[in-house]
């Protein structure tokens, strides 16, 4: 039986792992579209494929895998392809699957002139992983995903090799701020709330010593996601020693209650389209989804960590996660795990050279 | 050279931009064509559909030329429902006369109602099917070649210099509805491609936009017919009798609809577009019909059109029958002037009642589109404010409302402003087919045009129609703009509930 690739995303897949999408053009996705284009080299195309690979019996097609893909240019000016974790949707032949698919996908890159194509894998997931799951405006809720230790084994064997490991640690709020009350040393730096619209200036600046993983800085696309600003939800850390000053910011970190958890409710991949659900919605649990840091970044790290555990719990949060942790950043991993956090989930980003 | 018995082609409409590029529109073909084609099928007839518009999209360089190199069919069925398909219906009629022996027959609503000036003035057009056309096909293809055209019912056709019209008459009933198959998309060329193909925001298609595609939609009718006869519909309660003669709506079963869809499931379909509800005061049939999808676990989303508006319960069973992902429900208030709302649509409702049922929608978390139009009776500026400032509003309160879009409203051949544009306070620039044909030969050769909308009324000018339109979509996708910049800028931020114990403290 032949295999066949096509541009769509099926509802067997909402219907078996729910995702949000936070992307570009949002509002358009109920209505089965993302109008979003990008301009590369003079050339203009579609940002966003969902590919799904299909083979037909008696006729009918049968979905074996779906990933969601998107091109995004890197800080250096390249093109990449960038894939999210393939998801069976039959477990059946999943080696030729991958290997047809792989066929297909790097024809398509190279067709569309890119430099690499990249792959991010689940690797490790220990917990019940809150939003966003994903490097990309794609997040699965990973309740209903298994690590898929041998398709990652695959595109190996297709040439693709790991370009980096992104954490995500978790601790519970109570046990964050008991602990982070412990440590700080809140002398050097002021933590505050700040007002979010405040907050896109503030994570312009590019000096931070430490900061969460991206794909890209230079892409417009792939970062900020349309996700609501919380009360509350950005803490930061001036300089004790001058006024409050964007020249005097030394750290900051941005969270948000976990959207998956009202998902069952809105039952849409469209977050923001419901977020009057989301204010009196009982909330679990927290993710730091952006933070940065500067010089002295363990004690900054510790107040800022408290202030938004605290924030956390005001709000009946009961569980912190912090996310894009790169595996290279080897203080902060150990710090956190010095305050109790524990690692939950890895994702391993994998490349391929085209040219 | 493969022989067929009847080759069906959909034309697409053609737009020469200024710029000089060819842009396809109007790509949804008449729901009924791949029912016909199987229905033929079944017979034992060898058919297939070519859609024009789709074959493009796949190559540039596509001709319908180049069809009868590979095909020799007896009979070729070009559709003409919409009149927006006047240009490049007879344009292909002409290519098929040139280049084959082919019986060339239309069919659809503008064919018939303008079938005897199409005969009259088109020699490559053999014969035009009026009105229903399942039997008359059948009997066509089994009476063509031994030259009794009369016994075809419905047929207009040449005979010699002048034109015949048949004796029979046929108006598909329920039954015949239910003999209908819409799922076999086997008969269509590249059938895969054209389930991508969708009714955009604009209600319009746009298939070499740069949109990303998710899902797959399904076409099928509900029924035929309508009770209502909004002054501007061209499918109204009138519109039916004088085009068809069916005098009241009909349904297929719901057991058949429950099938087709099973069977769209099993094609991978993702979404099915239903745009029909001639009985607004009485849905009963939906809702009997939502419980059968329900309780044969069928998984599909729905794209569904409300004539007008609905209670709670039937957006509750909308909500708890198809498939979150590609769902949403359409509304079409018209005006935002409740005055010209009342004057314009059979099923008036007034804005509180909108606003009650947005808030439904809002509550069961249902995306929702809304269309309103410029160029109503007797609408005046003044009046086109009011929609302005309620869409305003609607897009501060209801997140979940995706689409809002503002067109000029069509005239539609056979739709009361077309009939009685006096009683309407309207004035027609034209109303013979030639004219839409004209219309549509010069979008296709990016030529001016006489007239865009072919009216203007009392009150206002085709331009100011137009403007209205542009100026509508101007500010509200300006106000759509800021709402959501405001909440991913964080100038509007969310409040979590408190945990009692914090606020107590």
């Amino acid at each position: 039986m032949e295999f066949k690739i096509d541009t769509r995303l099926p509802l067997e897949v909402f219907r078996k792992v729910p995702f949000i999408y936070t992307g570009p053009d949002f509002n358009s996705f109920p209505g089965g579209m993302i109008s979003s284009t990008m301009n590369y080299q003079g050339r203009r195309f579609r940002r966003f494929c969902p590919l799904t690979v299909s083979k037909f019996r008696n006729g009918l097609p049968l979905d074996q895998m779906f990933c969601f893909s998107f091109f995004y240019v890197t800080d250096a000016g390249g093109l990449v392809l960038f894939l999210t974790n393939p998801y069976h949707l039959i477990e059946q032949e999943k080696h030729t699957v991958i290997d047809f698919f792989l066929t297909k996908v790097e024809e398509f890159a190279r067709l569309m002139n890119s430099e690499f194509i990249e792959v991010e894998f689940h690797d490790e997931i220990k917990s019940s992983i809150a939003f966003p799951t994903s490097l990309s405006h794609f997040s699965y809720d990973l309740s209903g995903m298994c690590v898929q230790r041998d398709d990652l084994s695959l595109f190996q064997l297709h040439g693709f090799r790991q370009e980096v490991a992104i954490v995500c640690y978790e601790q519970s709020t109570l046990e964050v701020e008991e602990r982070a009350e412990e440590e700080r040393h809140t002398h050097n730096h002021v933590i505050s709330s700040i007002d979010p619209s405040k907050f896109v200036a503030l994570r312009k600046v590019d000096r931070f010593v430490e900061r969460a993983y991206a794909l890209s800085s230079r892409d417009p696309a792939v970062l900020p996601r349309s996700i609501p600003f919380f009360r509350d939800a950005v803490s930061v850390a001036y300089r004790r020693s001058r006024w409050f000053r964007i020249d005097d910011l030394a750290g900051f970190l941005r969270w948000s209650p976990n959207l998956l958890e009202p998902l069952g409710e809105y039952r849409s991949p469209v977050p923001l389209l419901f977020h009057y659900v989301f204010e009196n919605y009982p909330f679990k649990c927290g993710k730091i989804l952006d933070w940065g840091l500067g010089e002295g970044s363990m004690e900054l790290f510790t107040s800022l960590l408290h202030h938004a555990s605290h924030s956390m719990r005001q709000k009946g949060l009961e569980k912190c996660q912090i996310a894009y942790i790169s595996d290279d950043q080897s203080s902060i991993k150990a710090f956190l795990e010095q305050l109790g956090f524990k690692r939950v989930h890895t994702i391993k980003l994998l490349r391929k050279r085209l040219r | 050279m493969k022989e067929l018995d009847c080759l069906f082609l959909h034309p697409t409409t053609h737009i020469k931009s200024p710029e000089g590029v060819d842009h396809l529109t109007n790509v949804v073909m008449p729901v009924g064509t791949i029912a016909l084609a199987d229905l033929l099928d079944r017979e034992g007839y060898g058919v297939r559909i070519f859609h024009t518009g789709v074959e493009q999209r796949r190559d540039r360089a596509f001709s319908v030329e180049s069809l009868f190199k590979k095909y020799d069919a007896s009979v070729v069925g070009i559709d003409l429902h919409w009149y927006v398909h006047a240009y490049d219906a007879i344009r292909i009629a002409n290519i098929v006369k040139k280049l084959s022996n082919a019986f060339v027959v239309l069919g659809g609503f503008t064919a018939t109602f303008f079938a005897e000036e199409i005969l009259s003035r088109f020699n490559s057009v053999d014969g035009v099917i009026c009105g229903d056309a399942e039997i008359p096909l059948l009997e066509l293809l089994a009476h063509r070649s031994s030259g009794g055209l009369d016994r075809v019912p419905n047929l207009l056709y040449r005979d010699g210099e002048s034109l015949k019209r048949s004796k029979g008459k046929y108006i598909a009933d329920a039954s015949d509805l239910d003999k209908l198959s819409y799922s076999n998309l086997s008969l269509l060329e590249n059938s895969d491609e054209y389930s991508k193909v969708s009714i955009s925001q604009c209600g319009d298609v746009g298939p070499f936009a740069l949109g990303s595609e998710l899902k797959t939609q399904g076409w099928f009718s509900m029924g035929r017919g309508c009770s209502m006869d909004c002054p501007y519909c061209g499918g109204g309660r009138n519109a039916y009798q004088i085009l068809t003669g069916r005098d009241a709506p009909i349904f297929h079963s719901k057991e058949r609809v429950v099938e087709t869809l099973t069977r769209f499931e099993e094609m991978k379909i993702s979404s099915t577009y239903i745009h029909f509800d001639p009985y607004p005061t009485d849905r009963r049939y939906y809702r009997e019909l939502f419980a059968m999808i329900r309780d044969e676990r069928v998984d599909i989303g729905s794209q569904f059109g409300l004539w007008a508006l609905s209670d709670r319960d039937f957006l509750m069973d909308f909500r708890r029958t198809f498939n979150p992902l590609y769902s949403t429900i359409s509304l079409f208030p018209r005006s935002g002037s409740e005055h010209i709302r009342k004057l314009n649509t059979s099923f008036y409702y007034d804005n509180e009642e909108l606003l009650r049922w947005l808030s439904d929608a809002k509550h069961e978390t249902i995306p929702t589109e809304l269309y309103f139009t410029s160029g109503l009776s007797w609408e005046t500026e003044r009046d086109f404010e009011e929609t302005i400032q309620l869409s305003k509003k609607i897009i501060e309160e209801y997140p979940m409302v995706v689409t809002l879009g503002c067109y000029p409203i069509e005239l539609e051949p056979c739709c009361p402003r077309f009939l009685s544009p006096k009683d309407w306070g309207v004035t027609l620039k034209f109303r013979k087919f030639l004219d839409y044909y004209d219309t549509f030969k010069g979008y296709a050769n990016g030529l001016p045009v006489s007239s865009r909308l072919v009216y203007e009324t009392d009150h206002l000018s085709e331009s100011q129609i137009i403007e209205l339109s542009q100026r509508f979509n101007k500010i509200i996708s300006s106000t759509y703009y800021d709402k959501w910049q405001k909440l991913m800028l964080g100038e509007k931020i969310f409040e979590l509930r408190q945990e009692e114990k914090s606020s107590v403290s």
